[in-house]
């Protein structure tokens, strides 16, 4: 490095902003920072019909820690979620294979699905994407993951691309490539899943419309404002988020219990409440409903 | 329904991973600071980073942690930004915590400030990761997963093009 470099280098640091953090959160056995390192450290017994409660989670005690269950359910809305058109966005509960399961390149049927492993983790890619969904499901049962994979008409440019994710925990990451990008930004043609990734995961991976089929629009990018007036909606009850949106022209799908069903408006009563809410293309909001505001716990 | 976990994930994991935070939590925390447009929003990144960091703590690399952090960071920022998605309820205290942080902007000359603006946005990351999180060749490697010495020739020509846009700016004023 030259004097010149370092010299450019002082300067960039300059252009650094300074933080007034608070205390708790500076430093790592601050409350909050200690907090969070409790909560992610229960992550690795997870279990996937267990919501998170925070009187679940208990510190873990070194090695004779014994950690309790619980998970964390998320959703991941991508460039056009394309909710719409999937019919129910459930979870499929399906059965946990034991852990001694052959985790391999077993070879995908009729090269519809690549799945490669590449070191701990699988790549995922469509390769054709009119297939039979459930093909796909089952190949990834076999590597001992729970991952329903969805396909939804989706327009040219976003076919063979992740357009949504939801998954029960963390791990699950999107495989770029850059340069061959959707108009939107999406560059996502595959998923990347650990070996050990225990949690459930929902990934829609966008397809060719059959003829006559309308392909799903993109989710629009909302700005600040937007965002805010969407988050606003969270604890609302339905019948008064169902006259906001009136007045906004926009419309609202529903979604209800652990397994986030997709249900009709005249089955929501206006007396629930709204505990979530993502963006849809042609101003479509989804709303996701329970009787009390709270985030529903498995089974219901 | 959960599978057993492995079982060094009990104890030296645990042990790893505990030291892993202590000695990183502040580094990756100012380094989400820096790249959130508010600083509430740096919670999910250190929470999301974490958590992949204890999914695969037997594959961080050894005395290279904390950048193998940054490039789970980047990573999450990246999909952060192109992706509406909601905030990850086990950062809420911390999200709550860092809604009070005060951030003071920088004074420099608005020449440098410009001209550093100017660069291409991965020329900016690269000087930033140099300046700011203090890495050196290697450990930009392994958090830009390239090579060595593609990074060597990236930081050359990043820092031709900030030179090159200085000169132009001070020019200019």
């Amino acid at each position: 490095m030259t004097d010149t470099d370092e010299q450019h280098d002082r300067l960039i640091r300059l252009l650094s902003p300074q933080f007034t953090i608070p205390p708790s959160a500076s430093e790592p056995t601050g409350p909050a920072a200690d907090e969070l390192r409790r909560l992610i450290m229960g992550v690795p017994t997870v279990s996937p019909v267990t919501d998170i409660t925070k009187q679940d989670v208990q510190p873990v005690n070194g090695t004779n820690g014994r950690r309790r269950t619980w998970s964390l359910r998320r959703r991941l809305a991508f460039a056009g979620p394309a909710l719409a058109g999937l019919g129910a966005l459930a979870f499929v509960v399906s059965a946990v294979l034991p852990a001694s399961s052959p985790v391999g390149p077993t070879p995908a049927q009729a090269n519809t699905l690549q799945i490669s492993q590449d070191g701990g983790h699988l790549d995922v890619r469509i390769l054709d994407s009119v297939a039979d969904p459930q093909r796909y499901k089952a190949e990834l049962a076999r590597h001992g993951l729970n991952i329903d994979l969805k396909l939804a008409p989706a327009t040219a440019d976003r076919t063979g691309r992740v357009i949504f994710m939801e998954e029960s925990s963390p791990g699950i990451t999107t495989i770029e490539a850059p340069g061959d990008c959707a108009a939107g930004g999406n560059c996502s043609v595959g998923i990347r899943v650990p070996l050990n990734y225990k949690g459930q995961a929902v990934i829609v991976f966008g397809r060719t419309p059959k003829p006559g089929e309308a392909a799903e629009g993109d989710a629009p990018v909302l700005d600040e404002a937007q965002e805010a007036k969407l988050k606003a909606l969270k604890g609302k009850r339905v019948s008064d988020v169902r006259q906001e949106l009136t007045a906004l022209g926009q419309t609202a799908t529903y979604r209800v219990g652990f397994e986030s069903r997709e249900t009709a408006a005249d089955q929501v009563p206006g007396s629930w409440y709204v505990y979530d809410t993502a963006p849809l293309a042609n101003n479509v909001v989804v709303l996701w409903v329970s009787v009390d505001g709270k985030e529903p716990a498995p089974g219901s | 329904m959960a599978r057993a976990a492995p079982p060094s994930r009990d104890g030296d994991a645990a042990t790893r991973f505990e030291a892993l935070y202590r000695a990183c939590y502040g580094d990756l925390l100012r380094y989400a600071l820096r790249r959130s447009d508010r600083p509430e929003m740096a919670a999910d990144v250190v929470a999301d980073t974490f958590v992949v960091a204890w999914q695969r703590i037997d594959d961080i690399p050894a005395n290279q942690e904390r950048a193998w952090l940054y490039g789970v960071a980047r990573n999450v920022l990246a999909n952060q930004h192109r992706t509406a998605r909601r905030a990850t309820r086990l950062a809420s205290r911390l999200r709550d915590e860092l809604a009070h942080v005060t951030v003071t902007q920088p004074e420099v000359p608005a020449d440098v400030a410009a001209a550093f603006r100017e660069l291409p946005d991965a020329d900016q990351e690269l000087l930033r990761l140099v300046a700011w999180e203090e890495l050196k060749a290697d450990e930009l490697a392994l958090a830009l997963d390239c090579s060595t010495n593609a990074v060597r020739i990236r930081l050359h020509r990043a820092r031709r093009r900030f030179a090159e846009a200085l000169r132009a700016s001070f020019l200019t004023t």
